[in-house]
């Protein structure tokens, strides 16, 4: 287990539940050719712009042991997961488990607070509490998909699901994990003034299965990406606010771990979410570090900020290397196969790049 | 003990709990076996079950210094104590902050839900506020990480920030956990009915549920390489996590996570369980806990398990949930420095049932040099730290 060790790290599997489609990998790669926003004006309810997941979708993904015992958000991301480790056909032994979240469960949070204010003692409920936790979904998942390694929550805005997926990838390289399934998840709840720029809200999971690259041709797995690069670090920025273009030091780092110069990247999935300020930060950053301005593609204007997007956005840029093409509103088009960028930074600072490319042998 | 070669320099730390607002007065009060637990000031508690836990009453720091969330504050006077003690002389992109914690700002959050349903004081609190804020104190601006593996998160941050060093992905790691008592993290254990009315009794026979406490720990970690030469409390030498998959508020009954966490950080460190010299027990006094963990500490430790003492401070401290796990890895440090293991406050009577060699009564001297420190979650998340002091 040394860090001195260092693995290719391949993606396997990819299992989602988001407001546009629900599946694994055929179904991301047919959303992809033909995309739409599902993001929709709620002038009823707050935040204004949602994208929600129908419940209905989750039918035949949670049993009925799951629906009685376990909170929306939790089937969520037992759903991502089932479907994941079916994507990848991948054995449960050894299995880690990476969960990024913006803000955990906060509907069992508030409705545990809730309880007591409005009832006394006689408010609460024991069932509610653990999932006030912020690793209540891990625990929910890991449970489900009888993940017995690590199992780790990590807790950031807008970019968790990034966070996650460098997080594993790095424990995949270093030989920490054997198998992992990381992403994120979240859900919907009335937090405009959290969210503080009014950007698009979206919920579901995402997770993906990430293994060390000669495992998986060993198992004979399908290998449809290759996470070369990852770096993560914190841009200044006071708490909730956005801070000034600079040198993206995560970006140079994850380029820097995959043996690439900037110009090597051909597109870019990034983070925006319709947050005009924070997206105005963003857009000023990759400026900085790819002064030859690669094609962007903003999975978050179409589904929603939210804790699996990042995951997403890293099958996505797994898509486009394989099929050298870039999602787009009205049809897919061509694009360089080859090597793209998965780019995040949230307000308050916190900076992730992941590198991601077809498998090369 | 053939060391793997995955070992990082613990250079200094820092510590906030209710029996001391810096390392000596904690160490001190360990080994007096002063008990923290006291009624509850800060906030209302006369309609709660249990109104005692491990409060820090007073912060070390003045009020007007420091940001307005109660989890914030705590990060930042541990953070204090331990820049006292170690330079942070490092490009300051390549500091790192890890941060465990079960509830985060959850406080801010009631709060916000008592003042009528708007959240906007809360989002300084939320997410992942306190880390950054840490991070903003301390001018630290490489990675940036919250974690929560619910009351082992202490120690899988500490672990996170070893890998960033070897990873070279940071310097120096700033790495460690905390929680704050709140209303509404006490409801949530009384609603589990696991808060005690008698006092914590960690492996003793009339042990029959934990308090709470409330604070923060803090580890200044390097790469072996880059500390040679600097002052040093000694040595992370290996980690290991497992989880039992099984439920979300129980442990395995079991302990096959705990055993897994266990055997992997051994792995890690490349220790056996000769190597072995002290455990400090996750030892929350419920009684399934305390059990498990007896049954897994013999399972790994085999004929050792009953020579190596063993002790819990959560009788001392109550349980600081994300924050215990950082403060019982520098309780280790500090013990196998002085050569000294602090007793298990609360214990007197001990459980048959839990036939280890707990330290009770007085602290006992002894070499304590290799230790090992165990966590477990909510949500069956469990961790291990090999630890080595000195050295």
């Amino acid at each position: 287990m040394s860090g001195a060790a260092t693995r290719r790290v391949a993606i396997t599997g990819c299992g989602t539940v988001n407001a546009a489609f629900v599946g694994g990998v055929p179904e991301l790669s047919t959303y992809l050719e033909h995309p739409e926003s599902r993001v929709r004006a709620e002038p009823s309810t707050e935040p204004g712009l949602v994208a929600s997941v129908d419940d209905r979708a989750l039918d035949g993904l949670t049993d009925a042991g799951d629906q009685r015992r376990v909170s929306r958000i939790s089937r969520f991301a037992i759903a991502a997961a089932r479907l994941a480790l079916a994507d990848a056909d991948a054995p449960p032994e050894d299995l880690s488990l990476v969960v990024g979240t913006e803000l955990g469960d906060l509907r069992s949070t508030k409705e545990f607070a809730n309880g007591f204010l409005e009832r006394g003692p006689t408010g609460l409920s024991a069932l509610l509490f653990p999932n006030t936790v912020m690793n209540t979904m891990a625990a929910a998942t890991a449970i489900a998909v009888q993940a017995r390694a690590a199992t780790l929550t990590l807790n950031a805005p807008v970019v968790a699901g990034e966070l996650a997926i460098a997080r594993a990838a790095a424990g995949i390289a270093a030989g920490r994990f054997e198998l992992a399934l990381a992403g994120g998840v979240d859900q919907i709840e009335p937090i405009t003034e959290l969210a503080a720029g009014g950007d698009a809200r979206g919920e579901g999971a995402t997770f993906l299965v990430l293994e060390p690259l000669e495992k998986a041709r060993q198992r004979g797995a399908r290998v449809f990406g290759e996470i070369t690069g990852w770096g993560w670090r914190a841009l200044n920025a006071p708490p909730c606010g956005v801070g000034r273009a600079e040198p993206p030091r995560a970006v140079l780092l994850a380029l820097e771990r995959a043996g690439l110069a900037g110009d090597a990247v051909r597109w870019v999935y990034d983070s925006a979410t319709l947050d005009r300020e924070r997206d105005d930060w963003e857009r000023a950053l990759l400026d900085v570090a790819f002064p030859h301005h690669p094609r962007r593609v903003s999975l978050g204007r179409w589904l929603g900020r939210h804790g699996g997007l990042g995951a997403l956005s890293v099958a996505g840029a797994a898509w486009s290397a394989c099929a050298g093409r870039l999602p787009a509103l009205g049809g897919a088009m061509s694009a360089d196969r080859g090597v793209g960028l998965v780019h995040g930074v949230a307000r308050g600072g916190t900076h992730v790049a992941l590198v991601v490319g077809a498998p090369l042998p | 003990m053939t060391l793997r070669g995955n070992s990082v320099t613990v250079l200094a730390a820092g510590v906030l709990v209710s029996v001391g607002s810096d390392i000596e007065s904690f160490w001190s009060a360990l080994l007096a076996g002063v008990d923290g637990i006291t009624p509850i000031e800060r906030f209302p508690v006369h309609d709660l079950r249990v109104g005692r836990g491990g409060e820090i009453k007073k912060l070390p720091l003045a009020a007007e210094r420091l940001p307005d969330c109660r989890a914030s504050q705590l990060l930042v006077c541990a953070a204090e104590d331990l820049r006292r003690r170690a330079a942070l002389d490092c490009d300051r992109t390549r500091l790192a902050v890890v941060v465990g914690t079960a509830l985060g700002g959850v406080e801010q959050l009631e709060a916000a839900l008592e003042d009528g349903g708007t959240l906007r004081h809360a989002a300084g609190a939320f997410y992942d506020s306190p880390a950054h804020r840490l991070a903003g104190w301390l001018g630290a601006t490489g990675p940036v990480i919250t974690v929560s593996t619910a009351c082992a998160s202490g120690a899988s941050a500490i672990a996170i920030g070893a890998d960033l060093l070897h990873a070279d992905a940071a310097d120096l790691v700033i790495a460690g956990g905390y929680d704050a008592l709140c209303r509404f993290v006490m409801r949530g254990f009384d609603a589990l009915r696991a808060l005690t009315r008698d006092r914590v009794r960690p492996f003793d026979r009339r042990r029959d549920g934990l308090l709470l406490g409330e604070g923060a720990g803090l580890v200044l970690m390097a790469r072996e390489a880059d500390a040679r030469g600097r002052a040093r409390l000694g040595r992370l030498l290996g980690h290991g996590s497992g989880s039992d998959g099984s439920h979300v508020a129980a442990p395995d009954p079991d302990g096959r996570g705990l055993e897994l966490a266990v055997r992997t950080a051994m792995a890690d460190a490349g220790v056996g369980p000769a190597d072995i010299e002290m455990v400090s027990a996750h030892g929350t006094a419920t009684p399934l806990n305390d059990r498990i963990e007896t049954a897994v500490l013999k399972r790994t430790l085999g004929a050792r398990a009953s020579q190596v003492p063993v002790n819990s401070i959560k009788g001392a401290l109550g349980h600081t949930m994300g924050a215990a796990a950082a403060i019982e890895a520098i309780m280790c440090l500090l013990a196998g420095q002085h050569g000294v293991v602090p007793a298990t406050v609360g214990l007197e009577d001990p459980d048959p049932e839990c036939d280890l060699d707990c330290v009770r009564g007085d602290a006992r001297v002894t070499r304590a040099r290799v230790s090992l420190s165990t966590s477990l979650g909510f949500g069956g998340s469990n961790a291990a730290l090999i630890l080595e002091a000195g050295a």
